[in-house]
């Protein structure tokens, strides 16, 4: 294949399929270049966990923030900016000595855009679809994180419009943070449910 | 539709691989697919195209080229372009020519807007039948088609969480174009071992369901 007019070369029968895609959709002005562009670059540079990770640490430093998260947490991601396609309606479901909630979409995909952004390609696989609802003790041991037995764990199977986010517990050791600084240790995975947020980890 | 989709507590899966630092994107072609699913003209039917893959195909190919599959399978039922234009296309990419670019600015500015608060949509419905901390049986028989019904659930019992405002049957909007029948929904929670024999501490399953796949226990 030779490269005309200076344009990279398709690297895949995927990109080729996507690229064919996109021209016919283009040519019957069924989409425009830019509003795809819009949508691309939100992803990249703005949508993605830092922002639930901003939430949660809102919620631990303010029990009025965290209150209004636990009740309406498509109200309290709007406070911070945060909303639209797969977050018009959102649950904040909290972790507490006795619970540890994790989430998943058994029948597809279904994550809290707004909030954590592109899910993971393992959050949409079947290995995680299949066992998370049936053995969910066994999937975040390999995950690295050991719920003890008296803990009640709950899997939250998205299959409406609701998105799920899990509000992680403060870890200890944490007094002396800022929220921002809080707001390191809250990784995607804590607010999935597959992690917990330790102290020195980076988000 | 009990489709290769429907993967809740299905068993020979091996263990979840994790990738580390994972982007968005893995490859560009991969957000374009992403943009043009949120913004081009579409019919409805989004997962409902995808369910109806081949079930081989659904388990070998990312989620990006279901994503493609969708699109491309909608257009095509609706008569929005035909299998010759797509193949013809694929031939002059594939031959060097540059995809076309086409502005919009007005619509550039409605895609961000997607992507912020807005106001949600309310619906009217008849009033819920059930009610928070009512015992609940999943129906066993479901019109074919697409589902928001796991069926994993079917037959089972559990317990009314949490009632919510009524919302269109996705059942409904997604196997018939669209059509719009509001009902009330439900998150109901499952004790595991109801669901399966399970060895050691059990757990609790909570899933968000419509009227039509419920009845009182």
């Amino acid at each position: 294949m030779s490269e005309h007019h200076g344009h990279a070369r398709i690297k895949s029968p995927q990109e080729l399929r996507a690229a064919a895609l996109e021209t016919v959709l283009i040519e019957k002005g069924l989409v425009s270049t830019d509003a795809v562009d819009a949508v691309v670059d939100a992803f990249e540079r703005e949508i993605g966990p830092q922002n639930g990770a901003r939430m949660v640490a809102r919620a631990w430093v303010d029990p009025g923030y965290r209150k209004r998260l636990l009740d309406d947490a498509a109200g309290a991601a709007a406070e911070l900016g945060f909303g639209g396609s797969e977050g018009d309606h959102m649950r904040a479901v909290a972790n507490t000595p006795e619970v540890h909630n994790v989430i998943v979409c058994t029948l597809c995909s279904c994550y809290p855009w707004p909030v954590l952004g592109i899910p993971p390609v393992w959050y949409k696989s079947p290995p995680y679809r299949a066992r998370v609802v049936r053995e969910p003790r066994a999937v975040l041991a390999e995950f690295g994180l050991e719920v003890p037995a008296d803990v009640e764990v709950r899997v939250w199977d998205s299959s409406a419009e609701l998105r799920y986010i899990v509000l992680p517990m403060r870890p200890e050791g944490t007094e002396d943070l800022r929220e921002d600084e809080l707001a390191q240790i809250v990784t995607r995975d804590c607010m999935i449910g597959v992690a917990v947020p330790r102290v020195g980890a980076a988000a | 539709m009990d489709g290769i989709h429907d993967l809740g507590g299905r068993q020979g899966f091996g263990r979840v691989l994790a990738e580390p630092d994972e982007p968005p994107f893995h490859e560009p072609w991969e957000g374009r697919v992403h943009g043009m699913s949120e913004t081009a003209t579409l019919d409805p039917g989004f997962r409902y195209a995808i369910e109806r893959m081949d079930p081989a195909d659904y388990l070998t190919t990312s989620y990006y080229e279901h994503w493609l599959t969708s699109i491309e399978t909608r257009c095509l039922e609706h008569g929005r372009f035909t299998r010759a234009e797509l193949d013809a296309a694929a031939e002059r990419i594939a031959a060097g020519e540059p995809v076309p670019r086409r502005l919009d600015p007005e619509a550039a500015v409605a895609a961000r807007a997607m992507l912020r608060p807005r106001p949600k949509s309310t619906y009217s419905a008849p009033p819920p039948v059930h009610a928070c901390g009512d015992r609940v049986t999943v129906v066993r028989l479901l019109p074919s088609g697409h589902t928001r019904c796991p069926g994993y659930l079917r037959g089972a019992s559990g317990v009314v969480e949490r009632v919510h405002a009524p919302m269109p049957l996705l059942d409904v909007f997604e196997s018939e174009d669209g059509r719009v029948e509001p009902q009330a929904w439900y998150t109901v929670a499952f004790a595991a071992a109801d669901l399966w024999q399970i060895a050691g501490p059990g757990h609790t399953v909570l899933v968000d369901l419509w009227e039509r796949h419920l009845e009182a226990a």
